[in-house]
């Protein structure tokens, strides 16, 4: 759904879309041809081979044949993959559109994780260094097992990146969320309770839920939603402030480096409670589609779910509204299949 | 930090016996990479790219390294 909602916003015509497409693929080929004829002129050519070395060494080691074995079969991978998809009548677009939104995030969480994370620094470290000794010692000292080092070190930077900075979580983290959330589910019992508003903390404090206890409650600002009871006092109340299962979200010392909103929800959902398996997030002005894959939604009793949203959402809601240091309502869920698409709006 | 080892294992035992091939290497990283992946089976935080580009540019190296 998120995917699609993109595509639509950067429609383009589809015959001159096609057209593109068709034109780079053919460009992709011709590129590969010129480089075979390179490859072969080179190692036929002594005078070529000559001119190189003295006034272009680069050029020898670029149509060395590891080399443009490298980059061609890079190529037509790419350029096999878009054909098939043009082929069997799939939006290859979507999907490297999809790509290239995947690619341009991964870049951004690097970003992220190396102004955040001193190990995944020293992973950075370690691949550029093996990076560099590997072109080094193929390159300029040619000992292939300096090589085979350099390669081993950019494979372990980069196993480290990909791996999660903690591991936890489990059946045992999500009995205990679940108990959690029994205690609000037992105060909103005997309620109709409608959807809760998430207060962000004030001063480094916890998220609050403003749950309203009755349908007519009508517009409540933020000063009031903060003077609301925490306690249940007797039939005539009208709404009461919960302490959500995420309420001490806000405290974890990785989220005051700066991390985005989808890293705070993969460090939370993904990695420490292990409630969904993928977190994507979308964010166009003040509303906030979540999408979750994966997702647990069945660990928490009724009343909370129609208040607060499921468990993933609820704590979803809980790190927007401390991110965005704004109130945060559920809008809507919806469970497709595997996938669960939270929608919350921020209120001024 | 298993995988560090059997990767320093490799690169120290190949070269000790005299191997020259890259591809050589190559496959054998590739070999302890799904090895160890498929023993501890760990969570990760995006697809396996290091995997996929082992996988891909091992066997692009033995296509060359057999004259495919």
């Amino acid at each position: 759904m998120l995917t699609r909602s993109r595509k639509r916003e950067s429609g383009q015509p589809v015959a001159g879309h096609r057209l593109g497409e068709a034109l780079i693929d053919i460009q992709t080929i011709i590129i590969v041809g010129l480089l075979y004829w390179l490859l072969q002129e080179e190692q036929s050519n002594a005078y070529l081979r000559g001119w190189l070395s003295s006034n272009f060494p680069l050029g020898l080691y670029l149509l060395s044949p590891l080399t443009v074995a490298a980059i061609s079969g890079t190529l037509l991978f790419i350029t096999v993959f878009r054909i098939a998809f043009f082929v069997t009548g799939k939006d290859s677009a979507l999907v490297g559109g999809e790509v290239l939104y995947l690619l341009r995030r991964q870049g951004k969480h690097l970003r992220e994780l190396v102004s955040t994370k001193a190990t995944s620094t020293s992973a950075l470290v370690l691949a550029s260094s093996g990076a560099a000794l590997t072109l080094y010692s193929y390159f300029i000292i040619q000992v292939v097992p300096f090589t085979a080092l350099g390669i081993s070190c950019i494979i372990l930077g980069f196993t480290i990146i990909s791996l999660p900075r903690h591991t936890g979580g489990g059946p045992g983290m999500r009995a205990m969320l679940q108990g959690a959330s029994r205690g609000v589910e037992a105060l909103l019992e005997q309620y109709n309770v409608e959807k809760a508003t998430y207060l962000p903390p004030v001063e480094g404090g916890e998220v609050f839920a403003y749950v309203p206890l009755t349908p007519d409650i009508g517009a409540v600002s933020l000063s009031e939603m903060r003077r609301a009871p925490k306690a249940l006092s007797g039939n005539g109340q009208r709404a009461m402030l919960v302490y959500p299962v995420g309420s001490e979200l806000g405290k974890i010392l990785e989220f005051q480096d700066g991390l985005s909103l989808e890293e705070r929800l993969k460090y939370i959902l993904i990695e420490s409670t292990e409630i969904c398996s993928r977190v994507m997030v979308e964010e166009t002005g003040n509303a906030i589609v979540v999408g979750m894959e994966g997702a647990n939604v069945d660990v928490q009793g009724q009343k909370y779910r129609r208040s607060l949203g499921s468990l993933p959402s609820s704590i979803a809601a809980c790190v927007i509204a401390a991110l965005h240091d704004k109130p945060v309502t559920l809008l809507e869920e919806r469970k497709m299949g595997d996938r669960l698409i939270a929608r919350f709006q921020l209120l001024e | 930090m298993i995988l560090a080892i059997l990767l320093l294992m490799s690169v120290v035992l190949l070269s000790v016996w005299g191997v020259q091939n890259l591809s050589a290497y190559l496959s054998l990283f590739t070999l302890c990479y799904f090895a160890a992946s498929f023993v501890f089976r760990p969570k990760r935080r995006t697809i396996d790219f290091v995997g996929l580009g082992l996988l891909y540019y091992s066997a692009l190296s033995i296509a060359i390294a057999f004259g495919l």
